[in-house]
């Protein structure tokens, strides 16, 4: 069989290149709803236009990406039958039911409200309007829930029992919040609302640099540096708690995650590499640099406790070793990147450098902002690389391996569709830049027609301009 | 209940979520098709503008449905996925433009591009749909429990006639719906492509209909049996009265509402007759609507999470369809494509 050239390894890029990039518009999305949900909460509650016109600014960001992510999103749940027949015959019977309550009780919330949300004003009251937004941000983080459990199953299949080669659910609860879940949803969803916040803070900081309503973008930027502060120190617990549970449910994901061959003999810690290249064939790193103890104080909060090396784990059992390792480096520094960018952005506030007249001087601040708008989605990317490259070679973790679960479909044709589901997302990703920048270009509508009537023009929105 | 209770139960179900599917989403994929054949340039934003607030929660009928049959019917979904790679795969890409064309063309200053978009997209999505269910009806080769067949079986004569039928039953609806909606000087063109379409739409699913037994003894055998004996000759006489009263209705003018609750209940008695030749099989020829349903335990608790949930789904879609679509006059149409251009 040819190495590349083949259903197996076309399927499996096809499915890694549409569920990445799925992944960055519910990362958009699930954030910028509630960050909606607030704007709106605040218009209502204050009277103030500008919250008005800013909800609008946002809600056009917010609707490009989410027609993206339905786009892209629809690919993912046939994609499973289309690629991956034998998996979904083997697991549907749990993760199939899963998908359903998804698109049920989650996504049909979402898109019903959705039309309200967009073409309602005016047509519906306020207070069913806000309804209407808060059903949208609901429904898109309960699809998170859903769509988490689902994949955690795959990680700690959990519950069910295979019964002629198929998933059968004896304990539904067990299933749903199996032993990942937890950390695989708290992680997500706090990465979710980290990557929508650094998108709108720096597009805030762009407005301030540009000196466009200082004033609002500033206000807006402080909630968000607010916001940063409760999420990125969490999403770094967090991190912490899902580097424990996969060490504790799936150690062969963290041996290759971080490069580790050699099991510790008892009494002694583990080293972890900072930065290492793994050499498969002789089964230890080429080279590497270690900070002794590091991995048993990462995954058991002890120095001298035992961590499982690779070199236990059968040949054919072993995940891959150099992109989990260096996927899982880039995911974290990012996450550090962030959580300073948060310090330095309380510091500058607590010094009064935040106000209108200092902000906009702070060039390299504002700069640091703007250049963590797509720090999120790589992040997140990367952590999933992780972790889906590190369940490898299962499908379902130590029930299926994945080239068990592929379809019987030709070479050719698993080529044709990963070129045109590449094609057609390079289409639509250049295709929201452009339209994206055009809005934010663009700026909140100052001139918008209100709603309802409309509120006062306060001094604050009406000095940033 | 037990498995096979629970296995019809669902597919019950499912054929509900597909025939709401086809009602709400129809006519937007009709009228997207539609917008193909258009030259009035006039006419094409309108059609647009006429679905731009509902087509998402339509168009999720069909993803809802998918995850049921996903979940309830696991060997099902697997084995007509593999099946129909090449025309599921086309139906996916259409919908993937069809989703990012509303938005991206509020904000593109190439509307005319986004507007084709849609449009392909349709057709494809149409085409895709028209395939997959002529090819399930052609049968499917399956060998211990997985697609065993080529990935060009779905491509016959028979399935190109069950495709022309429902992209043109799609067409039909469109019009039909457009027709509801549109002004009277805009009126006439519509009109036209809804005799046509529908005229087309009634000779292929004749002609469909009319091969299908001498290609397959088992639908054959369907017919005659003593179970459906009466309800196929009963669907048959109702889909050709009520395409009878389209055609009067369209041509005579009498009735602006009347073709479209036509077309749907036409398409909809099709539909069911497709369904009872396809019965007891979830696969023809092979795999029965009992074997492919999962375990008794998930049909039973996909039904209590589910279950409830449908009339749920219907209350908030009628809502959105109340607030939407109460019957107005055409200026309003102006005032909502306009909404549609500033995104918001």
């Amino acid at each position: 069989m040819d190495a590349f050239y083949n259903p197996l390894t076309l399927s499996r890029i096809q499915f890694a290149i549409t569920t990445s990039f799925h992944m960055f518009w519910p990362l958009l999305t699930i954030g910028l709803a509630w960050w909606l949900v607030a704007l709106e909460a605040a218009w209502l509650i204050t009277g103030r236009n500008a919250y008005y016109r800013h909800r609008h600014f946002w809600g056009k960001l917010f609707l490009l990406g989410f027609g993206v992510g339905v786009a892209s999103g629809l690919p993912l749940e046939f994609q499973f039958g289309t690629n991956w027949a034998l998996f979904s015959r083997a697991g549907g019977g749990f993760f199939g039911n899963i998908l359903g309550f998804e698109a049920s009780m989650a996504f049909m919330l979402e898109a019903a409200f959705l039309g309200i949300m967009v073409f309602g004003w005016n047509r519906v009251s306020r207070g069913m309007h806000i309804f209407a937004t808060i059903m949208v941000a609901f429904g898109s983080t309960l699809s998170a829930f859903w769509i988490m459990s689902a994949n955690a199953w795959m990680q700690t299949p959990a519950g069910t029992m295979m019964v002629d080669g198929r998933a059968v659910p004896v304990d539904y609860f067990a299933a749903i919040f199996n032993p990942a879940w937890f950390y695989s949803f708290t992680h997500m969803l706090a990465a979710c609302l980290a990557t929508t916040l650094f998108f709108i803070g720096g597009i805030c900081a762009w407005f301030v640099s540009k000196g466009r309503q200082s004033q609002a973008f500033l206000k807006a930027l402080k909630g968000v540096v607010l916001a940063a502060a409760v999420i990125t120190p969490l999403q770094i617990y967090l991190g912490d708690l899902s580097g424990r549970g996969v060490a504790k449910h799936q150690p062969a994901k963290t041996a290759a995650m971080e490069a580790h061959w050699q099991t510790n003999p008892p009494g002694t810690g583990a080293s972890w590499a900072i930065a290492a290249w793994p050499d498969l064939d002789h089964e230890r790193n080429a080279w590497e640099v270690r900070i002794p103890q590091g991995l048993s104080l990462m995954v058991h909060h002890q120095p001298d406790t035992q961590v499982t090396g690779l070199k236990d784990f059968p040949p054919q059992d072993r995940p891959p070793v150099v992109l989990p390792f260096y996927a899982l480096r880039g995911m974290v520094l990012i996450g550090m990147a962030m959580f300073a960018l948060m310090l330095w952005s309380l510091v500058k506030w607590f010094r009064g450098r935040l106000s209108a007249e200092h902000a906009a001087q702070s060039r390299w601040f504002l700069r640091a902002w703007m250049w963590s708008i797509p720090l999120g989605f790589i992040a997140a990317d990367l952590g999933w690389a992780v972790r889906e490259v590190g369940r490898q070679p299962w499908v379902i973790y130590n029930v299926m391996r994945t080239e068990h679960g592929v379809s019987n479909i030709s070479a050719a044709n698993a080529a044709w569709t990963l070129a045109g589901y590449t094609a057609i997302y390079v289409a639509i990703l250049v295709a929201f830049i452009v339209l994206a920048r055009r809005v934010i270009l663009r700026g909140p509508d100052d001139t918008l027609e209100l709603s309802y009537g409309g509120g006062h023009d306060d001094d604050a929105a009406a000095e940033g301009r | 209940m037990d498995q096979v209770t629970g296995a019809y139960v669902w597919a019950g179900l499912i054929g509900l979520m597909l025939a709401l599917y086809v009602m709400l989403d129809g006519f937007d994929l009709g009228v997207g098709v539609l917008s193909l054949l258009t030259r009035d340039r006039r006419l094409r934003p309108l059609m647009m503008a006429n679905i731009g607030a509902i087509w998402d929660a339509n168009e999720t009928w069909l993803i809802v449905a998918g995850g049921a049959l996903f979940g309830a019917f696991p060997l099902a979904y697997s084995v007509a996925l593999n099946a129909f790679y090449i025309p599921i795969s086309i139906m996916i890409f259409g919908l993937a433009f069809r989703a990012v064309s509303f938005e991206f063309g509020a904000h593109s200053r190439r509307k005319a591009l986004w507007e084709r978009a849609f449009g392909v997209g349709s057709l494809m999505a149409v085409l895709g749909q028209g395939f997959t269910v002529g090819g399930l009806l052609g049968g499917v080769k399956v060998s211990d429990g997985a697609f065993a067949g080529g990935a060009w079986d779905w491509a016959n004569g028979l399935s190109a006639l069950i495709a022309l039928a429902v992209t043109m039953a799609y067409v039909t609806i469109g019009a039909a719906y457009l027709q509801t909606r549109t002004a009277e000087h805009l009126a006439k063109p519509v009109r036209r492509w809804l005799i046509a379409a529908s005229i087309m739409m009634a000779a292929a699913a004749l002609a469909a209909t009319a091969v299908m037994p001498f290609l397959q003894q088992r639908v054959l055998e369907n017919w005659i049996a003593r179970k459906t004996q009466y309800f196929l000759p009963g669907l048959a006489i109702g889909a050709v009265f009520g395409f009878a009263m389209l055609i009067v209705t369209t041509v005579f003018r009498s009735r602006t509402h009347w073709p479209f609750y036509l077309s749907l209940l036409v398409f909809l008695l099709t539909l069911a007759g497709g369904i009872a030749v396809m019965y007891p099989y979830a696969i023809p020829p092979s795999i029965t609507v009992p074997q492919a349903a999962a375990s008794r335990e998930t049909l039973v608790f996909m039904l209590i999470g589910i279950g409830p949930l449908v009339p749920v789904m219907l209350l908030y879609n009628a809502y959105l369809y109340r607030v939407f679509l109460r019957p107005e006059k055409s200026a309003k149409f102006e005032d909502r494509s306009s909404k549609l251009e500033s995104g918001e």
